[in-house]
């Protein structure tokens, strides 16, 4: 039954995907598919090939995402850390983070990902989607030439979580997030028709 | 029968007129002089000129911005609102570009010049981290390189391996509607848009508040709001209205002027001798202001479609006696002259005086009036005894201007009338505000108040000026009170100060931050660093060798190719062994802070524009009061000169009792009173004069032409400027509505007798 439904999931994206809709009707649709829970947890690893050093970036560690608690950023590897993401602001180890950026803008583009909010990306970045063989992949290109010169793209996978995120900078610097694991306490998937946030 | 000196007379006014169009055929300045910002009109910063120098470098960005905020219940249709909005204004040519983008390019500009000096740029916290403990500082930014967070700063490393630039930079940027705008829910849309450096034509200005009137509309249909504001804004507004004043009382005025005309004198050669006499007055009037000073405010005009008002009293003084029997054309001019001189001449000096105020706009006011009343006077004298032959046959004076004056007979009624203006007088307060001049609608006043509160920021035009004897030492100044300023600001209350420091810091300062950096170096806790995070060797050393052996400090000259961000204030300059800077305030909650930071800086001048305009007009409320009194004591000095005293005191009484009555009217009607009254009273007193003037020094025969042409006159005037009464600029309004009353009071004074005896 499973294979059957994501068959006619699979199906379902491509004919979708295949259409003329706008950004916005894709990732409205994406937004239905994504499972949205009151507690998300989840693995994390993280990759950032640099040209500069002679091997990746790697850290990996545990993320718990909580409509009261906000994101929990737990980094284990390779230096201990704790960030958290809580109605708009993010904080390091318990210290609020002064120097956001850019990293603020991934972080809410994530966070919105794993909250099925997705209304508000055609307003920074131009959005391309495609059917990929088990889930959807999304493309974002930044709109501003302020966002573009530090990012040149931002590639989105998943299915009924995300499951990816590979962030290419201005320079071709490539970071890759990816999520295993992922898990909810109660999963619940949001009706078609309930309003957005 | 035209005499020889009659044309003579016409070829001189010719002349005089082609001379003047000569003139501005060769001098008149380039295009722009007409001016509608209401900043044009108020003085410059007193006699500071780095106060100047200051005010016009915070003003240049906020006057070029507009701000759009659109309000939906519907995300999808409110963003495509917005950007409906957008795309038009950029269509008209009304905006050229997103202020932030701007901004952004600005903010790259300055990184790029800061750049090569990076290792001199701490701010004031990592300094003190990264002194007390090196390899914690830099463990710490390492763990943020591994969140998501770290994605650029990771890629920054060979050029900002330690993250200091990078914050350095952000904190440059001050308190700003950003942060504010992520906080923004979607279905509200909001945007900061720059107007282009060229949209300086009136028609394009009017514009935009076309423009904005429309799109407000078309929100409301669609189930949304569209609120702006913005210094463009308000001037586009008032553009408008002052061309529709203008526009409505030049007409009404002609029209009443020929209508009276046909009326009473019946006669085409004087109605078309009055329009010329007019015309010359206002054409005269700015063409010579424009001359000389080089610009005119489109309130100027507005002010000075009264002249039609006033010019017209010569013409009709003139034309008035040919109504009386025996008038003869040959004998005309002479019969007036007098009166017609004296009456010029002391106009003139009312106005004349003004152009001695240190505003701009009330100067041109002054120099407007007195150039056209001399050239509608000077069009009375050289052409009227050349081209008016005389009224038709059977024209006379109609029966109403015949009677007598009414003869005052006791003191009971003046001493009446003087105990009624009492409580008046001791109504008036002075109120020297000057955000009460110019106005703004209702409409945009609402605008403004819903996005201030949707904001949470409000524009605040106060800033420090920091002086020293040279560069560095203004740089100190401002770091010691952004320090200060730190120390002050608590949880509930913020004070944050920005200046050029905050990106060119003082020598001191760099030299402290780069023997820092050299020392973290030195001690080998960079390499380390650079190694935990497996720089390659080359790399490695590349970065290490960057940090240059000597000291080389940043210079505030290296900024010069470049424009600051906007908010930040900026250096002035230097001048005289004196150098000056700004510094922008921003807070919330921390106005008695502000004084503490004053104290012990001798060198640090807190500067409210605002307040200080209005101290300034408490100022020059006072001169004007000193002025006119000046005034009264001068016209009666040249009445002296001509009269004797028997006669001049009582030529001055119409005058003194117009103003005085006035000033008991506003008391009833206000309760204050402004520096505009007290111009409006010089007015009044000017005009007043001429009707004491015409009846004082006009025979008792003649009397009934001087009670026709006075009547006229003051109707003209009265319908004129009781028209600006309505204006929508309280300004103008204030003023339109003083001088009508005043001279209602004047015409009705003239009709008391004044005992004068030959």
């Amino acid at each position: 039954m499973t294979v059957l439904r994501t068959l006619l999931l699979l199906l379902f994206c491509n004919m979708a995907f295949a259409t003329e809709d706008s950004p916005e009707t894709m990732l409205a649709f994406i937004s239905r598919e994504l499972v949205v829970s009151s507690n998300l947890r989840g693995d994390f690893s993280q990759r950032k090939y640099l040209s500069f050093v002679d091997k990746p970036f790697v850290s990996s560690g545990q993320f718990r995402l909580d409509r009261e608690s906000g994101l929990f950023w737990h980094v284990i590897e390779p230096l201990e850390s704790t960030m958290l993401v809580k109605e708009g602001r993010i904080f390091l180890d318990g210290k609020p983070v002064e120097d956001q950026g850019v990293g603020k803008l991934i972080t809410i583009v994530m966070l919105g990902f794993m909250e099925g909010n997705l209304s508000g990306l055609t307003e920074v970045f131009s959005v391309s989607t495609e059917g990929v063989a088990d889930g959807w992949s999304v493309s974002l290109t930044p709109r501003s030439s302020r966002l573009r010169a530090a990012i040149a793209l931002i590639r989105i996978q998943g299915k009924h979580h995300l499951s990816s995120i590979e962030i290419v900078d201005a320079e071709q610097n490539r970071t890759l997030m990816q999520f295993s694991n992922v898990r909810s306490g109660s999963e619940e998937v949001v009706p078609r028709d309930k309003p957005q946030r | 029968m035209t005499s020889h000196s009659d044309k003579l007379q016409g070829l001189t006014w010719v002349l005089l007129a082609f001379g003047l169009l000569l003139l501005s055929a060769i001098a008149w300045p380039e295009p722009g002089w007409l001016k509608s910002d209401f900043q044009a009109l108020l003085p410059a910063g007193g006699n500071d000129r780095w106060v100047e120098g200051a005010s016009r470098q915070a003003a240049s960005a906020y006057e070029t911005q507009l701000v759009v905020l659109v309000e939906g219940e519907d995300v999808s249709r409110t963003k495509e609102f917005f950007e409906s909005v957008r795309d038009e204004l950029i269509t008209q040519g009304l905006i050229v570009a997103n202020f932030n983008e701007v901004e952004a390019g600005k903010w790259r500009a300055l990184g790029k010049e800061l750049y090569p000096y990076r290792w001199n740029l701490l701010t004031a916290s990592d300094y003190l981290a990264l002194e007390r403990d090196a390899p914690s500082f830099l463990e710490n930014f390492r763990k943020k390189i591994y969140t998501p967070l770290g994605g650029v700063l990771a890629e920054t490393l060979p050029t900002d391996p330690m993250g200091t630039f990078r914050k350095y930079l952000q904190a440059a940027i001050p308190i700003s509607a950003s942060s504010t705008i992520d906080q923004l829910p979607e279905t509200v849309q909001f945007g900061v848009f720059t107007i282009p450096q060229g949209m300086r034509s009136l028609d394009s200005k009017s514009n935009m508040y076309s423009a904005y009137s429309r799109l407000k509309e078309r929100a409301a249909e669609d189930g949304m709001a569209l609120y702006a504001t913005g210094v463009p804004l308000y001037s586009s507004y008032g553009a408008q209205s002052a061309k529709q004043e203008i526009s409505t009382i030049g007409v009404v005025s002609l029209v009443l002027l020929v209508g009276l005309q046909v009326a009473f004198l019946r006669s085409i050669a004087a109605i078309g001798l009055t329009l010329i006499s007019v015309a010359t007055g206002v054409a005269g009037g700015v063409v010579i202001t424009v001359l000389v000073m080089r610009e005119l405010h489109i309130l100027t005009l507005v002010f000075g479609t009264t002249i039609i008002g006033i010019a017209v009293d010569y013409s009709y003084h003139y034309l008035a006696h040919s109504l009386l029997p025996g008038w003869r054309r040959e004998k005309a001019l002479s019969r007036v002259f007098t009166s017609l001189g004296l009456g010029v001449l002391s106009s003139v000096v009312a106005f004349f005086a003004l152009t001695f105020m240190p505003f701009p706009g009330i100067r041109q006011i002054g120099l407007f009036m007195a150039a056209g009343l001399l050239c509608s006077f000077l069009t009375v004298c050289l052409l009227y005894p050349l081209l008016y032959r005389g009224p038709p046959v059977g024209a006379q004076l109609p029966p109403l201007f015949r009677g007598s004056r009414l003869t005052l007979r006791s003191l009971r009624a003046p001493l009446l009338i003087v105990l009624m203006a009492i409580p008046g007088w001791l109504l008036l307060t002075p109120l020297d505000e000057v955000r009460t001049f110019y106005g703004k609608p209702p409409v945009l006043g609402e605008d403004e108040e819903v996005i201030v509160e949707r904001m949470s920021v409000a524009s605040d035009s106060r800033y420090f000026l920091v002086r020293g004897s040279n560069p560095e030492v203004v740089l100190e100044t401002e770091e010691r009170l952004s320090r200060l300023a730190d120390t002050l600001s608590q949880d509930a209350e913020v004070l944050e100060l920005h200046g050029v420091s905050n990106v060119v810091p003082s020598s001191v300062a760099q030299r402290r931050n780069f023997d820092l950096v050299r020392r973290v170096l030195e001690s080998g806790e960079l390499a380390e660093h650079l190694d935990n995070l497996g720089f390659k060797r080359a790399y490695r050393d590349e970065v290490l060798n960057s940090i240059p052996a000597v000291f080389e400090p940043l210079q505030l000259t290296d900024l010069d190719r470049i424009s600051l961000p906007s908010g930040m204030g900026g250096f002035i300059g230097c001048q005289e062994a004196e150098c000056a800077s700004w510094v922008s305030i921003s807070s919330r909650g921390a106005a008695d802070s502000l004084s503490h930071l004053l104290r012990g800086n001798p060198s640090v001048t807190y500067v409210d524009p605002i307040g200080d305009i209005n101290s300034l007009l408490a100022d020059y409320r006072k001169g004007v009061m000193i002025a006119m009194a000046g005034g009264v004591v001068s016209i009666l000095a040249i009445l002296c000169l001509f009269y004797g005293w028997r006669r001049a005191v009582p030529l001055l009484l119409l005058p003194v009792a117009a103003c005085l009555l006035t000033i008991a009217a506003i008391g009833y009607l206000r309760g204050s009173y402004t520096i505009i009254n007290l111009l409006a009273l010089l007015l009044i007193f000017g005009v007043s004069m001429d009707y004491s003037i015409f009846r004082g020094l006009s025979s008792p025969a003649d009397q009934p032409a001087v009670t026709f042409a006075i009547s006229l006159s003051a109707l003209t005037s009265v319908v004129a400027f009781g028209m600006l009464a309505f204006s929508q600029t309280p300004l103008i309004s204030t003023f339109g509505e003083t001088i009508a009353i005043g001279l209602s009071v004047a015409f009705a004074l003239s009709w008391l007798r004044v005992e004068w005896r030959r």
